[in-house]
């Protein structure tokens, strides 16, 4: 079924108020299924929709036996026989109708049903009133009336508010009217009232019991989000209070090891980029950055990602400058020295992307290095695709490498 | 090694995780001492760094957790008259930011190694303020989040000094790679830091509304409940609700349109991390 908001349940603060709709909306979306948000699952909203189709396949049934009491009347009627076959096409409409839904455990949108079901009550209306004389039409036609009835619910339930839905209801009344004729009383007007509001009354329940589980549901999921956000939370709490002291402290006592002190320290930074990770990748350039940043703080580069992406740039581009920047932040593990620090920047907007890879290590000569200085590969392929890029350096004051694109 | 200061400056570290604190003063004292500084032994309070003695610069852990802490730390510092270097492990960019709003001369990560630390308190003593590149970094996105009328917001040449501070540049080096002079890369950090703290005074929270916030995000109260609590009517209580949705869709315009009032205090309370 197509749903308004797919996808995994976001546990990103902001996401949660996707469910939240208006009074008016919250109408029109239990009228119509297809603009109800489900979420990804939405088990509250489907076991709904098994309890209605049930109910009202329950009510289908249990109006059948109404057919058995003009046989009452059997040596009056001129023709029993035909309310005999009316009472066994019911219980068979009724079986098909209660198999069905048992099998679909879905009422909404299944037309086929409800107009079935409707034409079914047509014929129905038009057999059995012709099993007694035209002076006992309105008796015979009497018993008909809860199974009859019973079909304005299933086409409130199943297709809502609709104009065909409207149109078979009109059908329903006229045939009763022409059913009945010519022994018209005034319950007449009453039989048609009564195929009226039990459509407006099925309207009116639907409505409010799929707005309730579909509220549920929403809530439900917000809940969970806000489970799995608070327990990430407390995760990050208990890291940064709890861990992320005692590699800070470590990195600056003397009484311990010049390697031991490194090696915390690239502990703490690490701590430190992992609670700056969102909790859920998106594929995207601002992902994607983060994880090359991941990359190299694992093999133990003293890395400090910066990333503001506002726009997402063209694949081409952000793979060619990415795989720069890989080679960048290689070059600077390899060459800069332990105790290097680099950032890596990287922005995104609608006039461009610029990634710079600077290191305050060891540097080198620019003049006496080849081109590039070991950007053998990505260099030309940054050019490739219409970007700019420039490799400074100094010995002893570090390297930049800056890559730019300019949004064409 | 740099003439000392004379009479010597005091510095104390205000810092309840004694783990890192303590190694830190050790490793501060004799560093900060060959520059003139006198680091006074390590405080967890605010109150008991105010009682040390005459006033000078505080290395001021963001979030303390006994007593005040955050911007009204800064606050209750600057009062005193000392100058204060924001520091943490790991605090919320909103928290750091309103607190240097609150008047606070920088903010350093305590990863950062002890010559680092080392040169933000000089820059703290020598210039008022530090701009350490994980400041700029929270300073550049604020600017896009946060943007102030024409005129006031930051010009061209300071954003690209901001920029090259958020790439790794040292402000020095970077105020020389846009080619200005040192005092006018001083005067662009200060200027960095003016339009900072402008940004957040714009969409600041009112004393009454982090009132609201805190009682509907943190206890949970109920809209009529939150009027009963500060003495105000429903109306009033009201009011405050679609000022802090306001403000909030101002600095968040990505959250989605249907924002209730009272979900946007929670995101609030959340983002402020009141507790």
């Amino acid at each position: 079924m197509p749903s308004a908001v797919t996808g995994i349940p976001s546990i990103t603060p902001l996401r949660q108020h996707t469910v939240l709709m208006t009074l008016t909306q919250r109408v029109v979306a239990a009228l119509d299924w297809s603009r109800v948000p489900t979420e990804s699952d939405a088990e509250i909203v489907r076991a709904n929709e098994q309890r209605l189709a049930r109910t009202v396949a329950y009510v289908r049934v249990a109006t059948v036996p109404f057919l058995a009491v003009p046989l009452m009347e059997w040596r009056h009627l001129p023709h029993p026989w035909i309310i005999v076959a009316a009472l066994l096409a019911a219980a068979g409409e009724a079986l098909w109708f209660l198999r069905r839904t048992r099998r679909t455990g879905d009422l909404r949108g299944d037309r086929l049903l409800a107009f079935a079901d409707a034409a079914f009550c047509v014929a129905l209306m038009v057999a059995g009133s012709r099993a007694g004389l035209p002076d006992q039409r309105n008796a015979v036609l009497t018993e008909l009336v809860p199974v009859s009835l019973v079909s304005p619910v299933v086409l409130a339930f199943a297709v809502g508010l609709r104009p065909c839905a409207a149109a078979a209801i009109l059908l329903l009344s006229a045939t009763w009217a022409a059913s009945v004729w010519p022994d018209v009383t005034q319950k007449l007007a009453s039989d048609i009232l009564g195929f009226v509001v039990w459509y407006v009354a099925g309207l009116a329940v639907a409505t409010m019991l799929r707005g309730m589980a579909a509220q549920t549901a929403a809530a439900v999921a917000h809940a969970r989000r806000l489970d799995l956000a608070l327990q990430r939370e407390g995760l990050q709490r208990s890291l940064h209070d709890g861990v992320l002291p005692i590699f800070d402290g470590i990195a600056l006592d003397e009484r311990v090891g010049r390697d031991t002190r490194r090696a915390a320290r690239r502990g703490a930074i690490r701590a430190r980029a992992l609670l700056h990770t969102p909790a859920e990748s998106d594929g995207g350039f601002s992902t994607r950055v983060l994880e090359l940043a991941d990359t190299f703080l694992d093999l133990g580069l003293l890395l400090f990602p910066r990333v503001y992406v506002h726009a997402e740039p063209p694949p081409e581009v952000a793979g060619a400058l990415l795989s720069a920047a890989h080679e960048a932040l290689a070059n600077a593990l390899k060459y800069a020295g332990p105790d290097a620090e680099v950032v890596l920047f990287a922005e995104a907007t609608g006039d461009g992307v610029e990634i710079s890879v600077l290191d305050n290590g060891a540097g080198f000569d620019a003049a006496a290095t080849p081109r590039g200085h070991g950007h053998t590969e990505s260099l030309p392929a940054v050019e490739a695709v219409g970007a700019a890029w420039s490799v400074t350096s100094e010995p002893g004051k570090g390297t930049k490498v800056v890559l730019r694109w300019p949004s064409p | 090694m740099a003439v000392p200061v004379a009479p010597e400056v005091p510095v104390v570290v205000v810092d309840d995780h004694r783990l890192v604190a303590g190694p830190l003063v050790g490793v501060l004292g004799p560093l900060l001492a060959r520059h003139g500084f006198a680091v006074r032994p390590l405080v967890s309070t605010v109150s008991a760094a105010i009682d040390t003695g005459p006033a000078g610069i505080a290395v001021c852990d963001v979030i303390l957790g006994p007593g005040t802490s955050g911007p009204e730390a800064v606050r209750a510092l600057a009062e005193h008259g000392w100058r204060v270097l924001l520091m943490s492990g790991y605090a919320p960019e909103e928290q750091v930011l309103d607190a240097i709003a609150a008047g606070a001369a920088g903010y350093v990560e305590k990863s950062e190694d002890p010559a680092g630390l080392v040169a933000a308190v000089l820059a703290v003593h020598d210039s008022g303020l530090h701009l350490s590149a994980a400041l700029a970094a929270m300073f550049y996105a604020d600017l896009r989040r946060r943007p102030l009328p024409a005129g006031s917001e930051l010009s061209a040449g300071d954003r690209r000094v901001l920029r090259a501070v958020v790439q790794g540049e040292p402000p020095a080096r970077a105020a020389a790679s846009c080619e200005l002079t040192e005092a006018q890369g001083r005067d662009a950090v200060g200027r960095i830091f003016a339009a900072a703290v402008a940004r957040r005074q714009q969409y600041q929270l009112t004393p009454r509304e982090l009132d609201v916030v805190r009682l509907v995000g943190c206890e949970h109260l109920s809209t009529a409940e939150v009027a009963r609590r500060l003495f105000v009517s429903i109306d009033t209580a009201n009011t405050h609700l679609r000022s802090i949705r306001r403000k909030y869709r101002l600095v968040h315009p990505e959250a989605p349109a249907p924002l209730p009032q009272r979900t946007a205090a929670q995101l609030w309370a959340r983002e402020l991390n009141l507790r």
